[in-house]
């Protein structure tokens, strides 16, 4: 095996890692609002007006890991076919980033006190779907 | 791609990713921990040993008086993160060169102590997490089940990047040991 096959291979496992990373992230986030929402109303000194959690928010997760969980399944069969990957696997990373700065603005209501802490799992989701799209164009380009 | 040789370098991807991924564990705490310090000056949560203790959780020790020791043990965490940085960096370098070798003999894998100072390290926020988690509980007298999840994801990425470096390590001698056993029959 070349140099260039072994990259791809690697590359092949790194999107893989991204894909599925960005599927778990976004549920953690809003395990976090559910936590913060519970805390706020504890908290003696400051209140929110609005509720920070909803159980509509967890339509975006089970959205978003449809899509890159789907994308991975095709990225695992296009690593042993040796196929390119299609037009569906590089839509999916799209959705999910979308997903994932609606989930951002959602954190960010957070307030000054979690609002910061929050926002990291839906940002970090956010990073790994752009470096997902990266990877896939790599990927696609050298496609021998 | 011949098979085995695709299966060695995926596996030799999950083990970049296992370790980038470790690497952003450590620093993501502090990350957050720099943000929030903008955030407030409310003096809302009681401050805990292990909050105190814990990267991300500051602003508790800065909103209320601590104690010296504590200050002197957070001080040695932060250290320990900073050690731990520098050996996964080193274990990162090392997987890199071992992959780019022209031969897999050439350049063995090791990842040198950096996976027994990392699990060392996460464990021991670990360990703080749940003190702390148990003591906000008491605190607030609700039950908030909220793992520390940043601590245990840097547990499994470790113990999964040792997993990996073991087979890689085993996939390499084996082409060996079968030219041993071909050169024995001759």
């Amino acid at each position: 095996m070349n140099r260039r096959q072994t990259n791809r291979a690697v590359c092949y496992a790194l999107l893989i890692v991204c894909l599925i990373a960005a599927a778990i992230l976004p549920f953690l986030a809003v395990i976090s609002l559910s936590f913060a929402n519970e805390l706020y109303d504890w908290m003696p000194g400051i209140s929110l007006n609005y509720e920070l959690y909803s159980p509509w928010l967890m339509v975006l997760p089970v959205l978003s890991a449809l899509c890159l969980l789907s994308a991975c399944v095709k990225t695992v069969r296009s690593l042993y076919t040796g196929k390119a990957l299609g037009y569906r696997v590089l839509a999916a990373p799209w959705l999910g980033l979308t997903l994932s700065l609606m989930l951002c603005i959602a954190c960010a209501r957070g307030g000054p006190f979690f609002g910061a802490a929050l926002i990291i799992r839906p940002l970090l989701a956010a990073g790994l779907n752009i470096c997902a799209m990266f990877l896939i164009g790599s990927l696609n380009k050298n496609d021998p | 791609m011949k098979g085995l040789q695709t299966k060695r370098a995926v596996y030799y991807g999950l083990l970049i990713a296992c370790l980038a991924g470790a690497l952003l564990t450590v620093f993501l705490p502090f990350a957050y921990e720099e943000v929030r310090l903008f955030g407030t000056d409310a003096n809302l949560v009681p401050m805990s040993i292990p909050a105190a203790l814990m990267p991300g959780t500051m602003t508790h020790l800065l909103q209320k008086p601590s104690y010296d020791w504590v200050q002197a043990v957070y001080a040695a965490v932060l250290l320990f993160a900073a050690v731990t940085v520098i050996q996964l960096i080193r274990a990162l370098l090392r997987v890199l060169r071992s992959l780019n070798a022209e031969t897999p003999a050439s350049a063995p894998l090791r990842l040198g102590s950096a996976p027994a100072v990392g699990l060392g390290f996460f464990a021991l926020l670990t360990i703080l997490g749940i003190w702390n988690q148990i003591y906000l509980n008491e605190q607030t007298e609700i039950t908030l089940i909220s793992p520390p999840i940043w601590p245990l994801s840097g547990l499994l990425l470790h113990l999964a990047a040792l997993r990996l470096a073991r087979v890689l390590n085993v996939e390499r001698a084996r082409p060996a040991a079968d030219q041993g056993c071909k050169n024995f029959d001759h």
